[in-house]
């Protein structure tokens, strides 16, 4: 697969990292992988459990170590994490807020600690739920609880929002009302997120670019623009399903109710001429690029 | 969403936040620690049986009453100190909120100061100026209940003042200086904690006593356990002025008690703060930075990230 011409690589990024690698004894959670994130993007990282997405966010939030380079906001994550902190928001995936605390208290105390919340903005946010001011966090549903941490966290005046499963467990009423108040209202062409999730179909529309991590390694580093030029998904009869899998395709799946394959780049027109192009959607991708290398002999 | 002029907090402000943090988050445990002992004496003044052979002096009573009031409710608070400061290093951790914690802008070393100093320190002198306070009622209840009012007349308000005003001054040193002679202590229990977590104690006292008996079993001297007692026993006699065995002769021996107090109170103030110029109280402090020391590399995650690879991968 050939990352090298990614637009995102060729640009000064809010994120820069090359050659980043961490490994928990023996195993490797991040094997050199390179990318820049630059302003005014929202990119989609997506990979299997255990694939590094996690530890990839640790990094860049200064909270694991790592080796080789990465820069984030112009910083050293590690040794600048506080000065980071003040301009990025993060939402860690398995992040719960504290039950002791009351909604006001959350308020106050991360009116004192981030120089760049506003509370105003965050009870604006949180009138559009159920969710009073008075509240105790551990009175709160797990749904509610995760509204209440997204409205803190998109109060923050931040230039880089770095979101870890941020919707887990709320309904999709409430992932969908979130996703439009995170474009419509805190993306402002200058800011980025980065945001991990598995909910590929729900976010796809919002991604401007995607990378995708499998078993530590960076598998696809490209705009979402790019996806339809650079890969090419056949809707075929299943007469042709052998002709069509001599060609090697990354995938062979089903898409709405037909037989499809999905290659990097363009098949051999002879191939081409035998099924009907679609467009390629993110979860095939994700499926094609993110296989255990015992399902797909493909893989390295 | 629009982009406001922002105030950087500097640290102080940052660390004063992590102080209401910890104020927020315990200040009604505290708060009922210092209540209930003045609720009791509220029930038993009044209605309970007193039984004394001899009644002293009103000035005698007084003293001897408010001391003990206010040692009973600091060796409550001492109490809790030491009951919760291993429990302290995985609090956030075992809530599962240390996540939204560390997302926050804050120094590790400030974090952490915040919890020490409120725990160890402004608490347990809130709980001590609640507890003087309630133990003026009591001192002038008792002397009531058992003199009358003709034995409350006897006490001379100026003097009283001036001595409860020392003594007020010599518990909040004692505390402080407690704090810092048992630091050590304290913080190695938390560090263990954090690190071992529920062997944490476990692990730090089989060290103490595997190390004494390994320097008794091969220099045939026991300095490790004695540099730990001596620690504990300091902090125990900065606290509570009663540990002073010269007490009794020196006050209530004497005819004028209050003013043998008010004496003794400002000898024992300068002895409490004298006993900081030892080796031991060196040591004391080296090896409370280094308890600090792994409290904050253990939050940090310099070293310990890689736990949990499963999980955070």
């Amino acid at each position: 697969m050939n990352h090298t011409h990614s637009p995102i690589l060729t640009d000064g990024g809010l994120i820069r990292a090359e050659g980043l690698s961490m490994r928990y004894g023996k195993k490797q959670a991040l094997d050199g992988v390179s990318f820049s994130i630059p302003k005014g993007r929202v990119v989609g990282l997506l990979g299997h459990n255990g694939a590094g997405k996690t530890s990839l966010m640790k990094a860049i939030v200064g909270l694991a170590g790592h080796e080789g380079s990465l820069s984030v906001l112009g910083l050293a994550p590690r040794t600048e994490r506080v000065k980071l902190l003040e301009d990025l928001c993060y939402i860690p995936d398995v992040a719960i807020l504290p039950r002791w605390a009351r909604v006001d208290q959350l308020i106050q105390l991360m009116g004192g600690l981030h120089p760049r919340f506003s509370a105003e903005r965050a009870r604006t946010l949180l009138r559009r739920t159920s969710i009073g001011e008075r509240d105790k966090v551990k009175q709160l549903s797990r749904g509610m609880v995760v509204q209440l941490h997204l409205a803190l966290i998109a109060s923050i005046d931040a230039r880089l929002m770095v979101l870890d499963e941020p919707t887990l467990g709320l309904d999709v009423l409430s992932r969908k009302s979130f996703y439009e108040m995170l474009i419509e209202e805190w993306c402002d062409g200058e800011r980025s997120v980065l945001i991990s999730t598995h909910q590929v179909e729900e976010v796809e529309s919002l991604l401007s670019d995607v990378l995708m991590l499998s078993d530590g390694k960076l598998v696809l580093d490209i705009s979402l623009a790019d996806i339809d030029e650079r890969f090419v998904a056949l809707g075929h009869d299943p007469q042709v399903a052998d002709a069509i899998a001599a060609a090697h395709p990354l995938l062979r799946y089903r898409q709405q109710g037909q037989s499809a394959a999905l290659f990097d780049g363009a098949p051999p027109a002879e191939v081409a001429a035998l099924g009907q192009r679609l467009r390629p959607n993110l979860v095939d991708l994700f499926v094609a690029l993110t296989r255990r290398p015992e399902l797909n002999p493909r893989q390295p | 969403m629009t982009s406001p002029t922002h105030r950087s907090p500097g640290p102080l402000d940052r660390f004063g936040w992590l102080l209401r943090r910890e104020w927020m988050q315990h200040h009604r445990g505290w708060l009922v620690l210092a209540a209930i002992p003045a609720l009791l004496a509220l029930v038993v003044l009044p209605f309970g049986s007193i039984q004394v052979d001899e009644v002293p002096p009103a000035s005698l009573l007084a003293s001897l009453a408010l001391l003990g009031y206010v040692a009973l409710v600091m060796l409550l608070a001492w109490s809790a100190v030491l009951f919760q400061a291993p429990g302290l290093a995985r609090r956030d951790q075992q809530d599962r909120s240390i996540e939204f914690w560390l997302s926050l802008p804050t120094d590790h070393w400030q974090s952490i100061g915040a919890t020490l100093l409120m725990h160890m320190v402004l608490m347990p002198m809130m709980v001590l100026l609640i507890a003087f306070a309630c133990g003026q009622l009591v001192a002038m209840g008792l002397v009531l209940r058992l003199t009358g009012v003709a034995g409350l007349a006897e006490l001379s308000l100026l003097p009283w003042l001036v001595v409860s005003g020392a003594a007020l001054l010599r518990l909040l040193s004692g505390m402080l200086i407690a704090v810092l002679w048992t630091a050590p202590l304290v913080l190695l229990a938390m560090a263990a904690s954090a690190w071992l977590k529920r062997w944490g104690i476990p692990a730090l006292v089989a060290v103490v006593a595997l190390g004494t008996l390994f320097e008794q079993q091969t220099w045939g001297t026991r300095r490790m356990w004695m540099v730990v007692t001596g620690w504990f026993s300091r902090g125990t006699e900065a606290l509570l002025p009663l540990a002073w065995p010269d007490f009794k002769r020196a006050v209530f021996d004497q005819a004028d008690v209050v003013s043998a107090f008010q004496q003794w109170l400002w000898k024992d103030i300068a002895r409490i703060f004298a006993d900081l110029a030892s080796p031991a109280f060196a040591l004391a402090l080296v090896v409370a930075a280094l308890g600090m020391g792994l409290l904050v590399l253990r939050r940090s995650g310099a070293l310990g990230w890689a736990r949990g690879a499963q999980s955070a991968a």
